[in-house]
């Protein structure tokens, strides 16, 4: 998988679901010009670990490539504990050892987030024509934003409406996460049919694995 | 059969409970057990279930993943319509007959994605060439002294094959008659059902069995084969036993379902693989068909290994075919040929797990061979060495659960002949098991069988 902005991203062959998500969130974030300066300026190889079961990889950052694989590689400094679904309180191992490294991986994997319109406007302009999308989608933001930024209206007919966040919306529309977990966390609730739930899922499962741009 | 003649056959047997069958995507069984009362008032469509019968994983998720014009927008019913000629007795439970289903929505026109449906449609298009098909399945599977409660709640540990030999043999007679009264009750009862069959054996891993079933019809033959499962299942529990037909349960040999199959003229009735006449006796209609077979074999690889513990069995001289190779009598490859003899002339397809479905298996092998003859596909060339410890090359077939998916989705001649909505849906499925594999608890570092794959797999596959 090639990337722009002078560094590239590689994954192992045949890679795992997490190695997948990671790959396609450096390739996301690197078209950010902010992000993909702080990526080109990093070197170093460290580990991330779930806290909730088995699942591990290894990033690695040299020469302008970005390699990820599964597991935990010998040559990974640190190992990054967490909760991949809500990765709020990680545990680092090595974090005193390598303080600096630590640092600079905290700012490496400190990923830019869309605005939620933009997120929702893009995610509709590249897949309202995918097969069994509904018509149209109404969105209601409930952060604390002014009357005109509270809602967006995508395609017609609104076939289905979604309320939530603004972080929520956009993690969901920009393929962070699969539609369907975001109703289930109760992270954004809606009224839509089975269907849609489905469908909406489906091509936010490809995009958050990268098979979907 | 007709309305009065379906309830003289209820009265003269004794039933009064038929038990619906139908077997959904992964190959578990589905149905009811309907009132004799119930089942006759709801033919001929048969009765209801939600779509998730056919729309869910084995854990019983709905497929979240991927849609299909046919699901119902929100868990709405589809129908289990019963093929009354498939209607027998269970012959244990005396007032229980069995009926085989597929499923259909409210109109009663068969689902895509019903699995029997994908094979008759399969073998409609074979007759349309102007051919039938006899096939037969061998099964694979391991016997364990403990019952499926002890086993769980040792949580997959305790595991003890019903073996004389610790490690491994094969036609070994002391193994045989360690498992003789266990299979001495399945055979009876699978006689009672119209199930002929003509072997049984110890196989090379411990505690391991096959059975094999007489040739027949390949919709009858892949019927035999999950009602065959369920009865070594209902054997097995009663006797106290375990039965598993997971791939690779654990180090030693793994678990195939190797698939004969031969074609004959529709017409006249006779086999058209054998021709005295052609070079090795195989006729033009073996090779094309072949071809076929072959050329689609790396994304069929995704039907026949459905699970991710399927994957397992693969390794170099554990005898499972690891490459798109095929060879008269060579047991190495991933198709043997018999056509030594004009009766027996057929090819015997070698990569299966045990763990596949035996309807959507046997379609896949017949759209491949269906694609050879409509594309006079000519076949690579025989294979006369041993096709096991080779060097890497593009006839290594797919080792994962992923690679098979992406196999699958690349293939053109399977998408033509299959169907491209149910090759999509499959392919997104397996995508969602590999997922869920990785997600919910199994190492993927590791290379032992899991705990998810047992849970999983062990006693539901």
């Amino acid at each position: 998988m090639s990337a722009p902005a002078g560094i590239e991203v590689s994954t192992e062959t045949d890679p795992t679901p997490l190695v997948k998500i990671f790959a396609a969130r450096f390739t996301r974030a690197l078209k950010e010009p902010g992000y993909a300066r702080i990526a080109r300026s990093f070197t170093g190889s460290f580990a991330l670990q779930s806290t909730k079961n088995p699942q591990s990889i290894t990033i690695d950052v040299r020469d302008g490539i970005i390699s990820i694989c599964h597991g935990i590689q010998p040559g990974a400094k640190i190992t990054i504990h967490l909760d991949f679904d809500e990765p709020v309180n990680a545990r680092v191992d090595g974090l005193f050892r390598h303080p600096l490294l630590s640092m600079k991986v905290s700012r490496f994997l400190d990923f830019p987030t869309m605005a939620w319109t933009d997120a929702a406007r893009q995610f509709w302009e590249k897949n309202q024509d995918y097969p069994d999308m509904p018509k149209g989608i109404k969105i209601h933001c409930t952060s604390n934003l002014s009357d005109d930024e509270q809602e967006i209206l995508l395609g017609e007919d609104q076939q289905v409406s979604i309320t939530g966040t603004a972080d929520n919306i956009s993690e969901a529309f920009s393929g962070n996460t699969v539609f369907v977990q975001s109703f289930v966390t109760g992270k954004l609730t809606g009224i839509s049919s089975f269907e849609h739930v489905v469908v909406l899922s489906d091509v936010t499962f490809q995009m958050l694995l990268g098979d979907r741009k | 059969m007709n309305d009065k003649e379906l309830l003289d056959w209820l009265d003269r047997h004794h039933v009064d409970v038929v038990r619906s069958h139908a077997t959904s995507l992964d190959g578990p069984g589905i149905g009811k057990h309907l009132h004799r009362s119930k089942f006759c008032s709801c033919l001929p469509g048969g009765h209801a279930v939600s779509d998730m019968a056919l729309t869910m994983d084995l854990n019983g998720y709905p497929h979240m993943t991927v849609w299909h014009a046919q699901r119902e927008p929100n868990l709405g019913d589809i129908f289990l319509k019963p093929d009354l000629a498939t209607l027998i007795t269970d012959g244990t439970d005396k007032n229980l007959g069995h009926c085989i289903c597929d499923f259909t929505n409210a109109a009663g026109q068969a689902l895509d994605l019903c699995p029997r449906s994908t094979l008759k449609k399969m073998v409609s298009k074979v007759s349309d060439l102007g051919y039938t098909i006899k096939a037969t399945y061998e099964l694979e599977f391991f016997v364990y002294k403990e019952s499926y409660d002890e086993i769980r709640d040792s949580k997959y540990k305790r595991l003890t094959p019903i073996s004389a030999s610790t490690k491994g043999g094969i036609y070994n007679l002391r193994n045989t008659y360690l498992v003789a009264p266990f299979m001495n009750e399945v055979t009876r009862r699978i006689k009672w059902k119209g199930i002929n069959w003509e072997a049984w054996s110890d196989e090379a891993g411990v505690g391991q069995v096959e059975l094999n079933l007489e040739p027949v019809d390949p919709i009858t033959a892949a019927d035999n084969v999950v009602r065959t499962k369920q009865v070594l299942y209902e054997v097995a529990r009663d006797m106290n036993m375990a039965v598993t037909f997971m791939a690779k349960p654990h180090v030693g040999y793994g678990s195939g379902m190797h698939i004969h199959h031969s074609l004959s003229d529709l017409r006249s009735g006779e086999p058209v693989f054998y021709d005295k006449n052609a070079v090795s006796n195989r006729s033009v209609i073996m090779m094309q068909w072949l071809a076929g077979i072959v050329a689609t074999l790396p994304g069929a690889v995704s039907y026949l290994c459905p699970t991710v513990n399927s994957f397992r069995r693969f390794s170099q001289y554990a005898a499972v075919p690891l490459t798109s190779t095929w060879g008269e009598e060579n047991k190495s490859t991933a198709l043997r040929l018999i056509s030594r003899s004009r009766n027996i002339a057929r090819i015997e397809h070698r990569v299966g797990a045990a763990d596949l479905n035996p309807y959507l298996a046997m379609a896949t092998i017949l759209a491949g061979g269906i694609a050879g003859l409509k594309h006079e596909l000519k076949p690579t060339e025989e294979f006369t060495k041993l096709a096991w410890g080779l060097p890497p090359s593009a006839a290594d077939l797919p080792t994962t659960i992923s690679q098979a998916a992406k196999c699958l989705k690349n293939d053109e001649l399977l998408r033509e002949i299959l169907g491209s909505g149910n090759v999509e849906y499959w392919v997104k499925t397996r995508e969602a098991e590999w997922l869920a594999f990785h997600t919910e608890g199994a190492d993927a570092t590791s290379h032992k069988v899991s705990t998810w794959e047992f849970e999983r797999y062990f006693e539901i596959i």
